[in-house]
């Protein structure tokens, strides 16, 4: 297999990369060893920063996301809801910081209006009684997954390739130059050869390990953020807390639900992640104090991503040192056709993709400008059920008779699971119950895959697309990728929920009997 | 609105299985009874009568005889509910039990002393005791390796007789598959509809017309559990009839028309009997020197001389869990749980071993009667029985349906003694 630019790793700054190059006319190949946001794309807030948040940390990333949330918002409008956002102070909160804020702002040229509390309650009633300061930024909301499929899909239309389950497993390097990449098929095992000019490594908190591959050191650490889903969406607007970034300080809302986060706790494997029991209870006891009702409502998930931080000394809190990205070339490393991006934000995804794909072209020769500031991301139906919300309405509108509805929580019917699962073929690898979860609502709903799941994998074993054997390992599977989000969460209505659920899938079905059988 | 009162003997919270047999039982021995609970929890179950399983769950291990694996648990686990009984006494409870049923024409079969694998709507294999007679057929079917025809239904989600047949392809070669629409249907298709469509005879001929020229060559027919729903008896039997060898059902996932047959059936069985059953919940209850307890459900006052718990777990809200711990609402009963939140649930969601939450429950003496930490029985005549017994984790042991039955006997075997 040959390529002209093979980029490792298909979260967002990936997709971005290959669709950037694509534009300027090169041949590219995208490859991930699961599949589309992974890592940290797909364990976000689903923020796109206005830049205040930074304002008093690092102004040079606020300038970045200013500029760059103005770009975003007009190239890419479906995968953004212009939602506002609010920064507001409760009683206890630094003054100093409150007051520095505005001006903060306007340095950056970032617009902040003020907006006295009563008004803001008005505004938005969830937000505490105790509110003390207020103010209006241009914050939105962005969804990762649209962003990233759509990035993907462009590049595709313009003939590069993406390939899922495809796991770097080694380089064959001669005269300074990496000739060979070996690729291993995650599924099937077996292994694979591909010759590129250039290689990215755009693969997050993996980086480190590609880049070992190649004999170059790169010291990555992580640290993971983790955040929960609320069932319902409780603000119009994004929530931030208007203080010295901590934890539980930021509430996105998204299509129907809302999300609040994050913590931040260093971890020595990117690999083995799990929200826990800990976090949960401190982002529900911290966010409480600037949004009460996190308190009361109900959950449905938590998840969580890991920031991947180029390891820079002296850093007390990491949320404050890793958003900037890094670039680099190893020609310096003795490798002369490899570049390693990683760090930044979703919201400055475009802008690591042009400087990553400037540099891939100057060390190619190639002296085609950047496009993606201008050029408007076609809006693909790739990620159209991804949106909390959306399906119902669609379904609402375009309801055909003999459609079933296979997930009744998130309304997702049989001719939307064939189109996601038509789509996910010519991505290579085998259809997958977890690889239509990550293209819609399914099993994100309140049911969380109790029924859904077993109503996919028969409808996929119906299709041909698997086997009935096949099926039982993919609804154990699935089922406990969602379990990973609702474990540290399960009291009140969820816990009932789950109680069904295993009382549906090990109480009747016996799958834990079937566990690794 | 006028607040009503009624006496009993007995009070039974709760409509799942274990207060279906409560009641049967203090009926069966004249007591006076009243039930409360709403009619939801049986659509949720399968029909499938299980005793015991597996044991150790940690190890997956099966046992052909549900009385060794009892006896083997008992051993093992003494404070489990189980433990508390003889035998004989279990035994007894599924014999009543079973043969309760059968006079409400919902008659099971099984093999005494053994364990079967029973099929399951997605093709996995699960061990049961004893099934509903149709369901049985199947199993029987499956047991002997006959040829079979399975039938799946156009629009029907979440039941497909190819992923069956796949799922048992090594275990079951002989199985067949076709697939139909169901006569006068487009679109999607509910099991309840279905089942009170086939009462009808016409419907019954048309599906079996439909079904004729396919099932020249097989022993027996199987259908996803639609096959009627007050009359399923009758529907089998004329189904059998027109198309001339026996048909046999798979439970779906819920709603469950083997579950709702046998709700609808117990209800009325129980009321003939002379039961009261109320649909609304108890929301309070407290003790009475005089009388025993009075209970408040809705506009009612209910005074009863013994009060049977079978409220379930976090399903049934016999037991509440919030952020920090979890409680039992009605009377605030003493619930064993694991020290901290970390501690209710295991990373791997079908960890062998169980969650650690399963053990929680009310602690009970030998005779069903919830104790406090120092084992002391908290009230004579309160019983708790079924899913919210601590120590039992019936979903990888498969012993719901025993334990409730058998729970249940136990209580009331103690309100006649106590007498």
């Amino acid at each position: 297999m040959k390529t002209q630019v093979l980029i490792i790793g298909a979260g967002a700054t990936g997709a971005g990369i290959i669709r950037d190059l694509a534009l300027r006319g090169l041949q590219c190949l995208l490859l991930d060893k699961k599949d589309v946001n992974a890592g940290a794309s797909g364990g976000n807030h689903g923020l796109l920063h206005s830049g205040a948040r930074y304002v008093a940390s690092d102004a040079e990333a606020a300038n970045e996301c200013a500029e760059e949330g103005r770009i975003i918002k007009n190239i890419a409008p479906q995968c953004i809801e212009e939602t506002s956002g609010f920064f507001v102070a409760v009683a206890g909160d630094d003054e100093n910081y409150i007051a520095d804020f505005p001006g903060a702002c306007q340095k950056c040229g970032i617009k902040a209006t003020p907006i006295d509390s009563q008004t803001a309650r008005e505004m938005e009633p969830n937000i505490s009684e105790k509110t003390i300061a207020a103010y209006e930024v241009p914050d939105a909301a962005v969804d990762p997954f649209m962003l990233t499929l759509d990035n993907v899909a462009h590049a595709r239309q313009l003939g590069s390739s993406y390939m899922r389950f495809s796991e770097v497993v080694g380089f064959d390097i001669r005269n300074e130059k990496i000739e060979t990449v070996h690729v291993r098929n995650t599924q099937t095992n077996e292994i694979f050869d591909i010759q590129a000019d250039w290689i990215v490594n755009a693969s997050g908190a993996w980086a480190g390990n590609i880049a070992k591959m190649a004999n170059i050191p790169l010291e990555v650490l992580f640290s993971k953020g983790t955040l929960l889903v609320t069932q319902k969406r409780l603000s119009q607007r994004v929530i931030n807390r208007l203080r010295q970034a901590s934890d539980a300080d930021i509430l996105v809302p998204g299509g129907s639900v809302s999300i609040i986060g994050t913590t931040s706790v260093r971890i020595p494997d990117p690999d083995d992640i799990w929200p826990t029991v800990q976090e949960v209870d401190a982002i529900v006891e911290e966010g409480a104090m600037m949004m009460p009702i996190l308190d009361q409502t109900r959950y449905i998930r938590a998840y969580c991503g890991v920031r991947p931080l180029i390891s820079q000394p002296g850093a007390s809190d990491d949320r404050n040192v890793s958003r900037g990205f890094s670039l680099i070339n190893h020609a310096q490393h003795g490798v002369k056709n490899m570049t390693s991006i990683t760090g930044g934000k979703l919201t400055t995804y475009r802008l690591m993709a042009e400087k990553t794909s400037d540099m891939v072209c100057d060390g190619m020769g190639i002296s085609v400008p950047c496009k993606t500031h201008t050029t408007p991301l076609p809006s693909t139906t790739d990620g159209r059920w991804t949106e909390p919300g959306l399906s119902p309405q669609e379904w609402m509108q375009h309801s055909q008779h003999q459609d079933v509805m296979l997930c009744e929580c998130e309304m997702i019917p049989k001719s939307a699971v064939d189109y996601i699962i038509s789509n996910m073929r010519s991505k290579h690898g085998n259809t997958d119950l977890t690889g239509i979860g990550i293209r819609s609502r399914v099993g994100k709903g309140p049911c969380q895959g109790t029924y859904c799941s077993a109503r996919i994998a028969s409808h996929m074993v119906d299709r041909g697309d698997i086997s009935g054997t096949a099926a039982i390992e993919q609804i154990l599977c699935f089922l406990q990728e969602r379990w990973r989000g609702q474990r540290p969460l399960l009291w009140d209505m969820p816990m009932i929920q789950s109680e069904l659920q295993e009382a549906i899938h090990c109480g009747f079905l016996n799958l834990d009997g079937y566990l690794s059988k | 609105m006028s607040t009503e009162t009624d006496y009993c003997d007995v009070l039974v919270i709760g409509s799942g299985l274990a207060g279906m047999a409560a009641s049967f039982f203090a009926l069966d021995q004249g007591l006076k009874t009243i039930q409360t609970g709403d009619s939801s929890p049986l659509q949720f179950y399968s029909g499938f009568f299980d005793l015991l399983g597996v044991h150790p769950i940690a190890d997956k291990k099966t046992w052909e005889n549900p009385w060794d694996a009892m006896a083997q648990l008992c051993q093992d686990i003494p404070n489990h509910p189980y433990a508390f009984l003889s035998k004989d006494q279990i035994l007894k409870a599924a014999k009543l039990w079973l043969n309760f049923l059968e006079t409400l024409t919902i008659s099971y079969d099984y093999i005494p002393n053994k364990n079967i694998n029973a099929i399951t709507p997605i093709g996995s294999q699960k061990p049961t005791h004893a099934a509903p007679k149709h369901i049985w057929t199947g199993i029987s079917c499956f047991m002997q390796r006959q040829s079979a025809l399975l039938i799946d239904i156009d629009g029907l989600k979440g039941f497909s007789a190819r992923q069956i047949k796949e799922a048992l392809q090594n275990d079951w070669p002989e199985l067949e598959t076709t697939r139909i629409s169901f006569p006068n249907t487009s679109g999607e298709v509910f099991t309840g509809h279905m089942a009170s469509a086939l009462e009808s005879s016409s419907v019954q001929k048309q599906l079996a017309d439909l079904l004729l020229p396919r099932v020249q060559r097989v022993q027996c027919i199987g259908f996803p559990a639609i096959l009627g729903s007050h009359y399923h008896q009758k529907v089998c039997e004329n189904l059998e009839q027109m198309l001339g060898k026996p048909v046999f059902e798979i439970p779906t996932l819920p709603p469950s028309m083997p579950g709702i047959r046998l709700r609808n059936a117990i209800t009325q069985g129980l009321t003939k009997k002379g039961g009261q059953l109320f649909q609304n919940s108890v929301t309070h209850v407290e003790p009475d020197g005089k009388y025993g307890f009075i209970a408040t459900s809705d506009h009612k006052k209910i005074f009863a001389k013994n009060i049977i718990l079978a409220t379930g777990r976090f399903m049934g809200k016999g037991l509440i869990a919030n952020r920090k711990t979890i409680q039992e609402p009605l009377l605030q009963l003493p619930v064993y749980q694991p020290e901290s939140r970390k501690n209710w649930h295991d990373k791997q969601f079908f960890n062998p071993k169980g969650h650690d939450i399963h053990q929680a429950g009310i602690e009970v003496d030998n005779t069903f009667r919830p104790i406090d930490q120092d084992k002391k029985v908290l009230y004579d005549h309160l019983f708790a029985i079924g899913s919210i017994l601590a120590h039992n984790d019936w979903m990888r042991h498969k012993c719901g349906s025993g334990l409730a039955v058998a729970t249940a006997f136990g209580a009331v075997q103690q309100i006649k003694h106590s007498k």
